[in-house]
């Protein structure tokens, strides 16, 4: 008995002394970080072609490589404003005429690229050939609008804001070195139609079947055999390219033996080794010039790209230093707190270029087959109603406190559908455009408008007796789930019975989930900063309006935002009176701006997420250890 | 050639049949492998832990199944509901600088540093919007319990069914049906996981559990099969055969009360591979989803928080881990109870391919 | 016979269409391409639409579709074999063909390890059955049977990588660890050992103190940042696996058999020195095949000339010894590697990783240096291997103690015994050797599973081989690639089951294949 005792005590006590040592954190061993030259970047998702305009399934993560291989005119920075990138050249507004609206693009000289040879504007062409479906049918290369004749150059560029509005050919001056765009009208987001520069020289040797690297004569004449070609349409020898362009950039690995025409840059890395779905390496590109210079102390020497598609190993291969940076765009409170209290970690939270928002469906919408005649449906008063009474009974500032607030402690609602907070526009917007109905007075007393509303139309509604039956759309993550719980529990309070709906994909086209609900909860991300954003999502048929929502000052206001370039102050008057429409109807309220977590290796310097654009990558040349 | 002497190991076949057959002397076949069964420690404690679990499971949050007018409800004895949100609960309490509610459970006592033996109001903590966690862990064992004898349920039926016909008629039948076997048996349970998510997601868990359960009989048929081949030999059926006895009598009076040892033994190996299979499903996205819980879900949720919170990573683990552990504890005790001399040995081998379903969570 | 091979060939061909006629369909009807678009807001969705529409072939229903797959497996026949080309447009054989050694690595490792150590612990526990060895062995395998995977992968990352990166900052072990780590240690040997309570606790006091000075030895001297085996660490190896191969093919109490393996120990100790002038740092592989070559022959030869009478038996035990006392000398040699590869930029004194299956940053020089790369490999395989080990070493404990078990009941071993043949020979010439018949079976179905690939593994440890591809492939409808990893494995799973049940039937004579 008493030796029972004794061992007990002895392996209760090496339990707790095992359980105490393991769960002691020491410190971390920083040391030699000083001698660090290099960066593991993450990717969630498979890295799938080496030329991100080609088709695939997921060109964010094939985007992260092309933003260290390459430079162009633009790019966003971390306050989401776009900077001219002058080193690369620059560009101006050459003609304003309703029906002729002319761009004039010109690149700096003395840039190369990695292989040396001399970048001009003949290497702007390119984005011609793969974003105008009128140039590949003129030039015999298939036709964009016909599913049997493919285009030779298999882009997913086609059909876009440059394809509907170009007219002719881009015309070439000044030795090369200057490119003018026409267009059929005034466009307002043009900086962002410029034209990005690929190595047109390569694409020309690869098509005649050159595997290696090329003397400097052979490169010029290559790249004024695709000039000659592209003004003479040859269709024969513009198909070649096109296969190359196509699919010759698709390549499972990169090594020793991969032409190394295909990994020709002018950004400040070159891709040196690559495995399909697994890593990429990428070392400088010594000859980078298109782009602001490289730290001079303890720059960054060599760019590891890893594909961790699991959330809780990419967690712990941070802490552990197997990848440097981590960007969460969707993190919860605890997210937040296990990434900040990593000792060897350092943490930026701000907001991204994300928000979430409530849509309210009205009617059966582009895209559906089912007529919706749902609680929510069409314009009679009762439908505003209980529109109205929804909304009212979406605890938003409980949401944020809950879920957002951990996160990002001076997290508000956001009141507008077009601008984020922290803007003058979203000052002006919120002040006039009718949301304070949904923002006066407390919660409960909200609640209790609502629940009078019901009334109105569902006499037995009460706290408890929940008469309308909601669908309620959300995607299946665990922030949206525990925000989902939250509308859930007050909306009861208010008359309505929210049954959640969470597929596993959430657009899926299948009857469970797609035509069969009446609100939903997503989130749009913003790829840039335009003045057109987001009018698919809300002018009548628009391509991601699925909730039906119809409205003919709404539909010419947005018209006037896609085609007149007008002031900031136009702009937020026009978006002023859309949010006013939006609230009038009852149609939709914003929920928050979702705050992104950054956390990365605390050595690394100058790592600044930005919004919109290469969120992580756009100023890699800042960063040093 | 050199001299060996005898060795120092040991070994425990020391007259074993002698004792068991005293033992056992004047009893029924039935009453022997009970007795066994109760003489199997290890079992036995299996058994008590299980039930207990499935009790304080099914009766904590007690139980709801269907919807609209065939809903049957029965209220539980726990105080919280998996969809009840208690702020003071979440946030008030929250420790590690986590944001999730502290669990409340304190089982050292004061002279360990603890504040004596307590459960509080959230024993296992809440979740980040204050939900009590120890109603999520029970909601979730439930749906996984409910997984588990689903897929058992169909797994048996359907392989002792096949398996039978199989092994009775043999021939061209026997050939047919075992073919169809590796057909399935080929076919990944994760496809079916997948297609059961896409399409009937938001049914709940039954649906995928019976979608688990027709694919999770392959094992089984073939053992039943194997044993009905060598028992349709047997004099005893050649006798009820002789006394008119017709195919459906033979098999079901005479045989397969002769096969119901494997049925047994394979059949728990078949449970305690369901509920890891569950569990791996719905970690890989494709089985449970919410709004709904389950205890591979929670985990897959929760592992993120391991460092602050590692109560919501441990607690819906241990439950698992427990489960498996019983059944397959009592499935042990069951082999020796029907099999006491290890001459019809279930090897792993065979345990495995019974379990063909739990080959997904590797 | 040979009606019945075909036969069932023949049928193979039927299951495997029929399997994968099946699974096409079901995946087809799982999820739908062209939901990513919904909330895609790019300007010529409609465009992209109908690209993906076109290439994809989303027009035409699954099941003719299938059709046109199949064409490119069929067209296999006359050589014009086409798997298509995923959804990237990379033609799928040549994603499995950088698939396949990947899972291959990864589980080849586990698989040997769960297999030793698992047929080892279950034949002790069948020897010793209802031991106190026993009853903790089957609880142990009962709980490591019960345990998710990815729920081991958090915790070993945690732990063995985590934390044991922070401890090598300052690799000393605290006295109180030291002394519960021995304790534990102890109590494990003496659990092997067995045998009444006074040796027991013998045992269990020896291997303590034993486990106890290693630790402080290694705490002391930083073993753990430059570890190091030296001569003595290979010579006590080399004499413990020489008692050890002795012990379980003549017994200890043979003298020859003493000669022939602590001899072999002995010359293999001499030949330390000599052998490193083979693993300079331009060695490769065939340096290591050349070392094991020489210390074979030579310890064969001694084997061989122990005895006039059963040169078999010492030729073995001579083979044995050397085979498994070149080991420690391998590994030493990696060792001394350790520091090096530890402080370098790539590693930055964090040698264990959570997860990738190499080391992206490692300069070329290191990756050409044989000793360093292959330092890399262990180190990013040491978790996913302990995982996959715990996970799949309780199905052999399980297996070969039942085995045992089952043999030693037989008829044959009580003739053994009756016979007067030492316990030492009945276990292991008459019990374990029939034993581990059946064992041939399982491990044809074992390895054709590997190739399946270990799905949650892959992915929490992001090792892309054929788990990761089927995982990924059923995530994005990427039905070709899917088609392409089912296929194989399908028909790794259908060919294995038919070379078992032939096997069956040629270890088991008593088995008869039925025509």
């Amino acid at each position: 008995m008493k030796r029972n005792l004794a061992l007990r005590a002895v392996a209760t006590a090496a339990a707790t002394a095992l359980l105490a040592g393991a769960f002691s954190v020491g410190a971390l061993n920083s040391a030699q970080a000083a001698t660090k030259t290099t960066v593991t970047l993450l990717s969630a998702g498979d890295i799938t072609s080496l030329n991100p305009s080609t088709k695939g399934s997921n060109t964010t993560y094939n985007n992260l490589a092309a933003s260290l291989t390459g430079f162009g005119f633009t790019y966003y920075n971390n306050n989401a404003e776009l900077v001219m990138n002058t080193k690369f050249g620059s560009m101006k507004i050459l003609k304003k005429a309703p029906k002729d609206f002319q761009l004039q693009y010109t690149v700096a000289s003395g840039q190369t690229w990695s292989d040396g040879t001399k970048i001009d504007g003949v290497d702007l062409l390119l984005t011609h050939v793969i974003s105008s479906s009128k140039f590949s049918k003129a030039a015999g290369l298939g036709d964009v609008a016909d599913a049997t004749k493919k285009p030779a150059f298999d882009s997913l560029g086609y059909g876009g804001a440059y394809d509907d509005n170009v007219v002719g050919e881009p015309k070439l001056s000044n030795g090369n070195m200057t490119l003018t765009v026409k267009y059929g009208k005034p466009l307002p987001d043009w900086e962002l139609l410029a034209p990005g520069p690929s190595p047109v020289h390569a694409l020309s040797l690869m098509a005649d079947g050159k595997t290696s690297l090329q003397s400097a004569s052979a490169n010029a004449a290559a790249k004024a055999k695709f000039l000659k070609d592209f003004t003479s349409k040859n269709s024969a020898n513009l198909t070649k390219m096109g296969k190359i362009w196509t699919s010759g950039y698709l390549v499972s690995k990169v090594d020793k033996d991969t032409n190394p025409l295909l990994l020709i840059s002018n950004g400040g890395f070159i891709i040196s080794k690559y495995v399909n779905k697994d890593s990429m390496t990428l070392v400088r590109n010594a000859k980078y010039s298109s782009g602001p210079a490289m730290s001079t102390k303890n720059p960054i020497k060599t760019v590891v790209i890893k594909v961790i598609n699991e959330n809780t190993a990419q967690v712990q291969a941070l802490r552990n230093g197997d990848i440097d940076i981590l960007y969460n765009t969707n993190p919860t409170g605890n997210d937040k707190i296990v990434l900040a209290g990593m000792t060897n970690v350092a943490t930026q939270i701000k907001v991204g270029g994300s928000y979430s928002i409530f849509h309210l469906r009205t009617d059966t919408a582009f895209g559906f087959d089912d007529p919706y005649t749902g609680p929510f449906a069409g314009n009679s008063q009762r439908a505003k109603d209980l529109r109205r009474a929804f909304l009212l009974a979406l605890p938003r500032v409980q949401m944020i406190d809950t879920l957002i607030k951990p996160v990002k402690a001076d997290a508000t609602p956001l009141d507008s559908q077009f601008t984020f907070q922290g803007t003058p526009a979203y000052n002006t917007i919120t002040k006039s455009s009718g949301v304070d109905i949904y923002t006066k007075g407390t919660q409960a007393e909200r609640t209790a408008q609502a629940l009078a509303l019901v009334k109105k139309y569902y006499p037995t509604a009460s706290d408890t007796v929940a008469p309308v039956k909601i669908s309620f759309l959300h995607a299946d993550t665990p922030l949206r789930n525990a925000l989902g719980k939250l509308v859930k529990a007050e909306a009861l309070k208010a008359g309505f019975d929210v049954i959640e709906t969470i597929p596993a994909d959430m657009f899926a086209d299948d009857t469970n989930s797609k035509s069969k609900f009446d609100v939903i909860m997503h989130g749009f991300s913003l790829n840039s900063v335009s003045q057109s954003a987001a009018s698919d999502t809300y002018k009548t048929d628009g391509g991601n309006n699925a909730w039906g929502w119809s409205d003919s000052t709404l539909d010419s206001i947005l018209a006037s935002l896609e085609s007149e370039i007008l002031t900031p102050a136009q702009v937020t008057a026009k978006r002023l009176a859309a949010d006013k429409i939006i609230m009038a109807n009852a149609w939709g309220l914003a929920l928050y701006a979702g705050p992104v977590i950054t956390a990365y290796n605390k050595d690394l310097k100058n790592i600044k997420p930005a919004p919109v654009g290469n969120n992580i990558t756009w100023n890699y040349f800042e960063w040093s250890y | 050639m050199d001299e060996i002497k005898k060795s120092t190991i040991s070994t425990s076949d020391k007259n074993e049949t002698g004792i068991e057959s005293k033992e056992t002397e004047g009893l029924s076949q039935r009453q022997i492998i009970v007795k066994r069964f109760i003489k199997h420690k290890a079992a036995m404690a299996s058994l008590v832990t299980l039930i207990a679990i499935i009790v304080i499971v099914y009766t904590s949050l007690g139980v709801n199944i269907g919807t609209g007018r065939f809903k049957i409800s029965i209220p539980g004895w726990w105080p919280y509901k998996i969809d009840q949100i208690d702020p003071e609960g979440a946030l008030a309490s929250s420790c590690n600088g986590g944001v999730t509610g502290c669990p409340t459970l304190d089982l050292a006592p004061p002279f360990l540093d603890g504040d004596g033996i307590r459960f509080g109001g959230h024993p296992f903590g809440t979740d980040i919007i204050g939900i009590d966690y120890f109603a999520l862990v029970m909601r979730g064992a439930q749906q996984s319990i409910m997984v588990m004898l689903i897929v058992g349920t169909l797994g048996i039926l359907i392989g002792t069914i096949v398996g039978a016909i199989a092994g009775f008629f043999g021939g061209i039948v026997d050939a047919v049906l075992m073919r169809v076997t590796d057909m399935f048996l080929v076919t990944p349970t994760i496809v079916i996981g997948a297609v059961i998510g896409f399409r009937f997601g938001n049914l709940g868990v039954a649906p995928l559990a019976i979608m688990l359960g027709l694919f999770a009989w392959m094992g089984l048929a073939r053992f039943v099969r194997t044993e009905f081949l060598t028992l349709r030999e047997r004099e005893f059926v050649d006798a009820a055969r002789v006394a008119g006895a017709s195919d459906r009598r033979i098999i079901f009076k005479h045989i397969l009360p002769n096969a119901i040892g494997i049925i047994v033994v394979v059949g728990t190996l078949l449970l305690s591979g369901a509920i890891l299979a569950e569990t791996a499903l719905s970690y890989l996205g494709f089985g449970v989803r919410a709004p709904d819980v389950s205890l591979g879900l929670l985990i897959s949720q929760y592992q993120g928080s391991f460092g602050i919170s590692p109560w919501l990573f441990w607690w819906p683990g241990t439950l698992i881990i427990s489960i498996a552990l019983c059944v397959n504890f009592i499935g042990d005790g069951l082999r020796d109870a029907f099999d006491p001399r290890q001459r019809r040995h279930i090897s792993m081998k065979e345990r495995r391919k019974a379990r063909e379903l739990s080959e997904v969570p590797s | 016979m040979l009606q019945y091979i075909l036969r069932r060939l023949g049928m193979m061909f039927v299951i495997v269409f029929g399997a994968s006629f099946l699974a096409y369909n079901l995946q087809a009807y799982s999820s739908d391409p062209l939901s990513g678009f919904g909330e895609s807001t790019a300007e010529n969705k409609e465009y992209l639409i109908l690209q993906m529409t076109r290439d994809l072939q989303l027009d035409v229903p699954p099941p003719i579709r299938y059709f046109s797959w199949l064409r490119g497996i069929v067209a296999g026949l006359w050589g014009d074999f086409n798997m298509g080309l995923t959804r990237d447009g990379l033609p799928v054989i040549e994603i499995l063909a950088i698939a396949i050694p990947v899972t291959i690595k990864l589980v080849i490792t586990a698989t040997f390890l769960a297999i030793v150590l698992g047929i080892s612990v279950g034949m002790i526990t069948a020897i010793r059955q209802y031991s106190r060895f026993d009853y903790s062995m089957t609880f142990v395998s009962f709980l490591l049977f019960s345990l998710p995977i990815f729920w081991v992968a958090v915790l070993l990352k945690e732990f063995m990588a985590i934390q044991f990166n922070d401890f090598l900052v300052n690799p000393t072990i605290p006295p109180i660890a030291i002394v519960l780590y021995s304790l534990v240690f102890g109590l494990v040997a003496a659990g092997f050992v067995g045998g009444a309570r006074l040796q027991f606790f013998l045992v269990l006091a020896g291997a303590a103190l034993f486990a106890a000075a290693l630790l402080y030895f290694a705490s002391a001297t930083q073993w753990f940042i430059e570890p190091s085996l030296g001569i003595f660490g290979v010579g006590f190896l080399a004499l413990c696996n020489a008692a050890i191969v002795i012990q379980l093919i003549s017994g200890l109490d043979s003298k020859k058999g003493r000669i022939a393996g602590f001899g072999v120990a002995l010359v293999i100790i001499a030949l330390y020195y000599p052998l490193q002038a083979l693993m300079s740092a331009d060695a490769s592989l065939i340096n290591v095949f050349g070392i094991f070559a020489i210390t074979i022959s030579v310890g064969s030869a001694i084997g061989y000339f122990v005895s006039t009478i059963d040169k078999r038996v010492y030729l073995r035990i001579g083979f044995f010894t050397a085979l498994m006392s070149t080991v420690p000398i391998i590994v030493n040699r990696f060792m001394s590697e350790f520091a090096g590869y530890m402080n370098s930029d790539a590693v930055n004194g964090r040698p264990v990783p959570t997860l990738g299956q190499r080391n992206d940053l490692l300069t070329p020089e290191q990756i050409d240096n044989f000793w360093i790369s292959g330092l890399d490999t262990a180190v990013h395989l040491v978790l996913p291997t302990i995982a996959l080990t715990l996970i799949s070493f309780a199905g052999y404990v399980r297996f070969s103690r039942g085995s045992l078990l089952e043999v030693l009941n037989m008829d044959y071993i009580r003739t053994a015994r009756a016979k007067g043949l030492s316990e030492r020979t009945v276990i292991v010439r008459h019990g374990m050797r029939n034993a581990m018949l059946p064992l041939t079976t399982i491990l044809v179905n074992d390895f054709a599973g590997l190739l399946g690939g270990a799905i949650i593994t892959e992915g929490v440890f992001a090792w892309q081989g054929m788990g990761q591809l089927f995982n990924t492939a059923l995530r994005s409808y990427d039905l070709n690639l899917f088609m392409g990893v089912f296929i194989l494995s399908a028909t790794l799973t259908v060919l294995a089951n038919f070379v078992s049940d032939l096997l069956y039937g040629v270890v088991d004579p008593r088995i008869r294949i039925r025509k």
